[in-house]
């Protein structure tokens, strides 16, 4: 099958900066918006792994959400399996997708037993009680945890890593079709962090999962992704296979990302200057141009677009020739 | 030791709780947990304790008093409500009037009398069941009300948020006592207008508790995920929101009793509640002012057994907020 | 002559689980102009180290046992006013959240300028405003915030986690502390931010002649900036030696186990190794060596009896592989 599991086109995600309720509405005063996500394309293969690499504030988790379809887009559409996701057939669509969220300590609800955790999912799918527990047993078994001894225990009472453990039963025990994770083990000692790797590989070679993985850890995304996705201020500037992108970045944030990264291999570190820019009012052009080394007249007036060759895309104007018209 | 030291050790712990150990894989650990916790902590806290063991015998004894009483007036044999006392309460006994405490008759003139002759102590037991009612139904309703209120405003947000707020100010804004004196003359100085002045003032401060709850648990990751489950809102609410607002609720209601019998005590005081002959703590003790210094217990004593009640409640509020806030920083 | 010198160091928690001995003997020392990196998981002990140094413990904390000596003075028996003398001044500590590290109805100005004034009093200088100014603007300068006047003038919810972090080291270099303990100062940064906040505490080490000891989990963080790496494992020094040293060859189990687990490679071509187990419990702990539950070389003697440290060319280790 060719179509993509999931397709994101031109994309757009605005927050209110600010307050606006009545009395400013009555005021007059002209909202601000955070620009989070624009114009953003995005297509997940049926299968495969998707790394979104950014930093914070750079939109990798609104986009992670928009797709889970727990945030309405601002602009832009969203298809899922091919069809168009609308409010109308949002609850249909959401059963076939599932989230596993980054604070383990947060995403279990510490009144709720193990079991009733994982069990939750299934409770909209009209099964039997007896269906339904041993749907939770079998996910408990799949992630690791026996379920005689963890199905009455409470969050509280787990470690971090049995926690997000869980929250992976949790979003498997449905079998849906897509998982979005978002920064899964940023909250987890090295260790542990190994041991949950570990285990989404197994279960997505085991069940053939289609996962967006949302990191801001390189070394991970390396790891784990067939493609990556470098996401900098709500754009996408670098996607491409893993390999391409990892060993050969070619967007300058990419270059700049890959040398920031401390690791074991070698010492020192070269990280760009400056600092992440505001998203109420980005800078003009291309967003990254403040802070290139290699910028140019053009980059400061004109947005570059994501262009692809080969499998790899990059939106850099020292890869572009020529400008594409955007069909606004 | 020093004093620092003995004052720490008579206090019980105040320091950190460390961490939850972590349960081994494959293990039984026998835990504590939920409010056997929270009960182990406050016996193992000997202030606490003592304190604790105030508020349950001034509730058990309520409980008790109250339904007789209540049985009594509904039975109309009155007598039953000072069955249980040393003496009748309200029966004018000019012959005894302002004994000193004495030992005398043990218990009856263990606090003294008043002008009528009335036994304090007997007077103080009677009026305690309207204290403790005042108390837990004025908090309760307001955690009600507020929970309804708040939980709404927090997880909607929007308009409703808005409006709901607004009212919520609007009540706020409302002066307690002037109210209490406004609603005693429009109802008449009885008990129940007391009790709803207060249930309406009350409630405004839970209502926004309840909806700070609500503002940061619906982004928390366990409410996505249910909502991807495919909950709808109600649901949601009940299941996820309310459960776990309650938490901290909980030690914040713990010193509102304490509060509560503070105002109620100052409505008495000022002469709003319930009327004579009828005793009531407050007003026990402005009754008695006009004969303070000379027959000193009339006045002083029902002033402190309001502070022991309040300062107890207070004190077990405190520790919950401690244990409570302790937990949450996991 | 090493600026911070600690020997069998023992800290103890009372809670209300029982005492949880945080440090369990630990000795290790920070020479001059040097920087060694602190490394371990959650419950290691490496923050309650920190804080011991400058005495910043919490009230149910108490020094059970050993010493520890900062640029000559003991820590642990000093008093508390002259423990208030020596924080900030001989030992100057960054923590991990910079959002809470900063007085937030204070300008920036205002704090640097106070922490002038502190030094002044504490070194028995005079403080005159216009020099200590310009001091101040020079040490912005240093941390490479451009316009220092600009910046001076915030207040701190008006700066990025970045420049709090770097305000405050900004702080530090006024404060001319002989150690700079930084406990994470870069967990809540992010990648690039990082990657510049410790690529200043690496050169101003230089310039400044300034020990640092930082305390992370992260051991690649540790291996990028320090000369000398120390692997804690419930509450004990289990390895400690030049950075290149421990991260090329590790000696020490559990040191080895942690290096192996760093994701590496590409596109899940082999399993990730993990460390099995979980981390111990600290209030009742493992008998014998703290480690044995989770060591894949574990031997009968390990469970038995704590390991002594094994001094063996410039390196230190816990474990009977080595003695």
């Amino acid at each position: 099958m060719d179509e993509p599991i999931v397709r994101a086109i031109k994309l757009r995600k605005y927050f209110l900066a600010t307050k606006h309720g009545i009395l400013e509405t009555l005021f007059r005063r002209k909202p601000l918006y955070v620009h989070a996500v624009d114009d953003v394309d995005l297509e997940i293969r049926r299968g495969e792994i998707l790394a979104l690499v950014g930093e914070s504030g750079s939109g990798k988790t609104t986009i992670g959400r928009i797709l889970a379809t727990l945030e309405k887009p601002t602009g832009g559409e969203l298809y899922f399996e091919g069809e168009r996701v609308t409010p109308s057939n949002v609850k249909q669509v959401r059963k076939r997708i599932q989230m596993v969220f980054q604070n383990p300590m947060e995403s279990l609800d510490p009144r709720m037993s193990v079991r009733q955790v994982v069990e939750e999912p299934l409770r909209a799918l009209g099964l039997s009680g007896d269906e339904r527990r041993r749907r939770v047993e079998d996910a408990l078994t799949a992630v690791g945890l026996e379920p005689s001894i963890f199905n009455y225990r409470r969050p509280r009472d787990l470690s971090g890593g049995q926690r997000q453990r869980v929250a992976v039963a949790r979003a498997i025990v449905s079998n849906p079709k897509f998982i979005v994770l978002d920064e899964p083990t940023s909250a987890l000692d090295a260790s542990v962090q190994a041991q949950v790797l570990n285990l989404l590989v197994e279960l997505h070679r085991a069940y053939g999962f289609t996962y967006l993985f949302i990191t801001h850890n390189i070394s991970v995304a390396r790891y784990i992704a067939d493609r990556v996705a470098v996401i900098y201020a709500g754009k996408i500037v670098e996607s491409g296979d893993v390999r391409s992108v990892m060993s050969e970045p070619r967007h300058p944030y990419s270059q700049a990302l890959l040398k920031s990264v401390p690791t074991v291999e070698r010492r020192g570190l070269e990280p760009p200057t400056g600092e992440v820019p505001s998203l109420i009012a980005p800078p003009s052009g291309c967003r990254f141009h403040p802070r290139c080394p290699y910028v140019m007249d053009v980059c400061r007036r004109e947005e570059p677009a994501l262009l692809g060759a080969d499998g790899v895309s990059v939106a850099c104007w020292l890869y572009g020739a020529k400008r594409v018209e955007s069909d606004a | 030791m020093g004093f620092k030291e003995i004052v720490k050790r008579f206090l019980g712990y105040r320091g950190t709780i460390a961490t939850a150990t972590v349960v081994k894989e494959g293990e039984e650990e026998r835990r504590l947990s939920g409010y056997r916790f929270y009960l182990d902590y406050l016996i193992k806290d000997r202030v606490a304790a003592v304190a604790l063991a105030i508020i349950t015998l001034f509730t058990a004894w309520s409980i008790v008093e109250g339904i007789l009483q209540y049985v009594g007036f509904a039975t109309r044999h009155r007598a039953l409500g000072w069955a249980l006392l040393p003496s009748n309460p309200i029966a004018l006994n000019f012959a005894e009037s302002l004994k000193p405490p004495s030992l005398s008759h043990f218990p009856v003139y263990i606090f003294g009398t008043n002008f009528s002759g009335e036994s304090i102590l007997s007077r103080l037991l009677y009026a305690a069941p309207k204290d403790a009612l005042a108390a837990y139904l004025v908090v309760f309703s307001g955690i009600i009300i507020g929970m309804l209120v708040g939980t709404f405003a927090g997880y909607f947000g929007g308009w409703a948020d808005e409006v709901l707020m607004r009212v919520t100010d609007a009540f706020l804004a409302l002066p307690g006592l002037v109210l209490a004196i406004a609603l005693s003359v429009l109802l008449g100085s009885g008990y129940n207008s007391v009790l709803i002045s207060l249930t309406l003032i009350w409630w405004p401060t839970y209502a926004r508790f309840f909806r700070a709850q609500a503002l940061s648990l619906k982004s928390r990751g366990f409410v996505e995920a249910s909502k991807l489950s495919g909950q709808n809102s109600i649901m949601i609410i009940l299941r996820h929101i309310f459960p776990n607002s309650v938490d901290p609720v909980i030690a914040y209601a713990a010193l509102d009793f304490g509060n509560v019998i503070l105002t109620y005590s100052t409505l008495a005081f000022l002469g709003i509640g319930i009327q004579p002959p009828y005793p009531e703590w407050g007003s026990m003790s402005s009754n008695g002012l006009p004969y303070f210094p000379q027959n000193w217990w009339w006045s002083i004593i029902p002033g402190l057994v309001i502070m022991t009640v309040v300062v107890c409640f207070t004190l077990i509020g405190d520790r919950m907020q401690d244990l409570i806030g302790g937990r949450l920083t996991y | 002559m090493s600026v911070l010198e600690v020997r069998d160091l023992v800290v103890e928690y009372s809670t209300v689980y029982g005492v949880l001995r945080a440090i369990n003997r630990l000795s290790f020392e920070v020479g001059e102009a040097e920087s060694v990196g602190v490394v371990g998981e959650s419950g290691s002990g490496k923050s309650t180290l920190g804080l011991s140094v400058v005495r910043l413990l919490p009230p149910n904390a108490r020094y059970a046992g050993g010493s520890i000596i900062l640029d000559g003075q003991e820590v642990t028996r000093m008093s508390n006013s002259e423990a208030r003398r020596i924080r900030g001044t001989t030992a100057f500590m960054i923590f991990q959240d910079p959002l809470n590290s900063l007085n937030p109805v204070k300008k920036v100005s205002t704090q640097l300028l106070e922490a002038v004034e502190m030094r002044c009093k504490k070194l028995g200088e005079t403080y005159d405003v216009e020099k200590a100014t310009r001091e101040v603007v020079e040490k912005i300068r240093d941390v490479r915030i451009p316009d220092p006047e600009l910046i001076m003038e915030r207040y701190p919810h008006q700066l990025s986690g970045g420049q709090i972090q770097r305000v405050i080291i900004a702080m530090a270099l006024l404060m001319r502390p002989k150690l700079l303990i930084a406990d994470e100062p870069t967990s809540a940064l992010d990648v690039t931010i990082q990657a510049q906040v410790l690529k200043l505490m690496n050169d101003l080490k230089k310039e400044y002649g300034m020990s640092i000891m930082l305390i992370t989990h992260d051991i690649s963080v540790a291996y990028n900036i320090s000369d000398r790496i120390m692997v804690m494992y419930a509450g004990e020094l289990v390895e400690l030696g030049s950075a290149d040293g421990v991260i090329r060859s590790p000696m020490h189990p559990y040191a080895k186990a942690l290096i192996a687990s760093i994701p590496r490679g590409v596109m899940r071509d082999a399993p990730l190794e993990p460390i099995r187990g979980s981390p111990p419990n600290m209030i009742h702990p493992p008998s014998g060596c703290r480690f044995h539950p989770r060591c894949p070389f574990v031997m009968d003697v390990c469970r038995r009896e704590e390991p002594r440290e094994v001094h063996q060319d410039g390196r230190v280790v816990r474990c009977y592989l080595y003695g």
